[in-house]
């Protein structure tokens, strides 16, 4: 793997053990990874073989048993809690399989709450305009303007994953990471998603790391990597090696 | 801000919480009510149990005459005290003029009592004057209640109506007024004594103003062998008081002191002295001040009516203690609901644990969140239910009325409580302390399942089925 300049995300050597049953099981061990900003990363494996451990890590929500992450040239791996959730909240998105939109909040607080995380009411009564003028840019952007005020439960599943990726969207991060985002979707509106993200992260800019079995997708990506023994493999347009890992969808 | 939109947002979502909400409003609103009741009744039972008691009394009984009498004056000459005056207490057995007496059963009270002879001062005991307000004891309000609702007729007067308010004791025979309430044989006899009986008593003995009774009494002093002397004197009933304490009511009688002297052979009418403190002056100070000026009067002889009956007030602050391990446990009851409401809501939203992680959320935020939930419910429920409790004491009273109107049911027997409507004092102090212990005891029962939350890997959360 090599450096690349202006790399959103830098991984070198990261590491991830569990203990199970009183055994260590290495999940990743020793994997690198560049990701250049605005650039685009599918990552096909095995079910279990360490994507979401992968996504979590390079997401600020688990550390590493060894190994450094950069993310925008700054070292995360040794950075306070506070420093890595307000990278988290500022520089990352997250879009999940199953949405994980709170069914409590319509459509709109759900895109809304990551411009309310550690704000106080005082603050965010002079933020909120500008706050909900982006959430609703984001809405009409994803098509959804006109479901602002609808609860999840009104919604369908490509619709709730247009939210989730607006939500996602609204800090304008660095970094996308998508956890099989089609994954729980019809053919058709999985293709309806897949179009969006890549559009969407074109637009922004934003580097992006997608986890998925659908190599269908993931040659729509920059650049597809197998995870496969703990390290990921760069398959250089190889879909023959991609679609031989168990698990993927051609 | 995400914390209280989705707090809210929670709580409002789930009727549950509306549940726990009215839990602690029905739970702090019981201790408000009850405890104000409690408040009222327990002050009901303190004057009660005061009845015509002074506010301090200084036992003279051992002092010669000579020495009561200087402490009388030095008493009086005091700027703390406001009035001081003798008082003798007498024991006596009573019964119809022309039959034995005997020693009584005081009806609903089952044991045999002697009949208390309380002498006091008539001049000193009216209008404040004194060191009793003897005349708020009087039965005469109650009389003119009774005689406006026409209970004894057109022209018929409370038979237990003393004649003169500001001269209960007052007895001519050759006044018209007294010729007409006695017998023949006594319209002569100017040496009976006056006395006012308790309302309770006067009443279930079919005493009336004017009737003529015989009291005996015991006279000597047995440590100095002399042999004890019956003594035995007739009185004819000027009157009755209500202090509503039954029991007082049933075993005393009043009497002017120096005729009670007389009548029980008592060489000096000194036997104690009934003091009342300055305005301002409370009765422990006072007894505190007197302790420390009287020479020659033992600490233990001057004791505050309280202290004289701190047996009895320690009954009923016990009941006090007892009432609020039961508030305690109200409280307890009423917050519970929402520790089980917290920890089901936090299994449930596990995933969302994990979801406002990802958006950047502080380990503690969690916790936060569902801290903030259990605040807001025991907020509410405490606002509620100690505004509702307010509302409700003041009420109640109307409220029971209506049901006594309605179904004939009644709280009280009157048999027992001489309460016009349930007693309520509220004390803004205590239910405030039950507030905050409500609030408290919901904060502590929240503090478990966000402690829980608080600690939840967000990658576990995020996996959380």
């Amino acid at each position: 793997m090599n450096d690349r300049p202006g790399a959103a995300i830098r991984v070198r050597g990261l590491r991830r053990d569990f203990l199970s049953g009183g055994r260590v099981i290495q999940i990743l061990k020793g994997l690198d990874l560049d990701v250049a900003a605005g650039e685009s990363v599918a990552i096909v494996g095995r079910s279990g073989g360490g994507k979401s451990t992968l996504l979590h890590l390079i997401g600020l929500l688990d550390r590493p048993t060894a190994g450094t992450i950069e993310l925008e040239g700054a070292e995360t791996t040794t950075a306070s809690r506070a420093a890595r959730d307000r990278l988290r909240r500022d520089r990352i998105g997250f879009v999940f399989q199953f949405y994980h939109l709170l069914a409590e909040l319509t459509a709109e607080q759900n895109v809304l709450l990551g411009a309310m995380m550690n704000v106080s009411p005082f603050e965010w009564m002079a933020r909120r305009g500008e706050a909900k003028r982006a959430a609703k840019a984001l809405l009409e952007r994803v098509g959804l303007l006109d479901r602002a005020r609808h609860l999840p439960s009104k919604l369908s599943g490509g619709e709730r994953q247009r939210v989730a990726i607006a939500r996602a969207l609204l800090r304008d991060p660095a970094l996308l990471l998508c956890d099989e985002p089609t994954g729980n979707l019809d053919e058709q509106t999985s293709d309806e998603i897949e179009n969006l993200l890549i559009e969407i992260q074109k637009e922004r800019g934003a580097a992006m790391v997608l986890v998925t079995h659908n190599l269908r997708l993931a040659g729509r990506l920059d650049r597809t990597l197998v995870l496969e023994g703990g390290r990921l493999h760069d398959v250089q347009g190889d879909h023959a090696q991609a679609a031989a890992v168990p698990g993927t969808i051609d | 801000m995400d914390l209280l939109l989705v707090a809210w947002r929670y709580l409002v979502a789930r009727p549950i919480t509306l549940v726990s909400t009215l839990s602690v409003t029905v739970g702090l609103a019981a201790i408000v009510v009850v405890d104000s009741v409690m408040n009222g009744f327990l002050a009901e039972q303190r004057s009660m149990i005061r009845a015509l008691s002074p506010d301090v009394s200084v036992d003279v009984g051992d002092l010669p005459a000579g020495q009561a009498e200087a402490l009388l004056a030095e008493l009086r000459a005091m700027g703390e005290v406001r009035a001081a005056s003798p008082r003798v207490e007498v024991p006596a057995i009573h019964g119809e003029a022309d039959e034995p007496s005997a020693m009584m059963t005081v009806p609903g009270h089952g044991d045999e009592h002697f009949l208390n002879l309380i002498g006091i001062d008539p001049a000193e005991a009216l209008h404040g004057q004194g060191v009793i307000d003897f005349a708020r004891f009087l039965a005469h309000e109650r009389c003119e209640y009774a005689e406006q609702a026409g209970r004894f007729g057109a022209d018929s007067r409370c038979p237990l109506r003393v004649r003169q308010l500001d001269a209960p004791f007052s007895f001519d025979p050759s006044d018209p007024f007294w010729r007409s309430r006695m017998d023949d044989e006594y319209r002569h006899r100017d040496d009976l004594i006056p006395v006012v009986f308790g309302e309770e008593l006067a009443s279930r003995f079919g005493y009336r103003v004017g009737s003529v009774i015989t009291a005996s009494t015991f006279a000597g002093d047995p440590w100095h062998d002399e042999r004890l002397k019956v003594r035995q004197h007739q009185f004819v009933v000027a009157g009755a008081f209500v202090t509503r304490d039954r029991h007082f009511d049933v075993t005393h009688a009043l009497v002017p002191r120096d005729r009670l002297a007389e009548f029980a052979g008592l060489v000096s009418p000194l036997q104690e002295l009934a003091v009342a403190a300055a305005p301002g002056l409370s009765e422990p100070a006072l007894r505190d001040l007197l302790r420390g000026r009287l020479a020659g009067v033992a600490a233990a002889a001057i004791q505050t009516w309280a202290d004289r009956r701190s047996l009895l007030l320690g009954a009923v602050e016990n009941e006090r203690r007892v009432m609020n391990v039961a508030m305690f446990f109200v409280v307890i009851v009423a917050t519970f609901s929402l520790f089980v409401t917290l920890h089901q809501m936090v299994r449930r939203k596990t995933r969302d644990i994990g979801v406002l992680a990802a958006l950047g959320a502080p380990p503690l935020h969690a916790g936060r969140l569902f801290a903030l939930c259990g605040l807001i419910v025991t907020g509410a429920g405490a606002l509620f239910g100690f505004v509702g409790g307010l509302l409700l004491t003041r009420w109640l009273n109307p409220l029971l009325d209506g049901v006594e109107r309605a179904t004939g049911w009644r709280l009280f027997d009157p048999r027992i409580f001489q309460f016009e409507g349930l007693p309520i004092r509220v004390d803004l102090g205590r239910i405030g302390w039950y507030a905050l212990a409500t609030v408290a005891c919901g904060t502590l029962f929240t503090l478990l399942p966000s402690l829980r939350a608080a600690r939840l890997d967000p990658v576990e959360a995020l996996r959380h089925e």
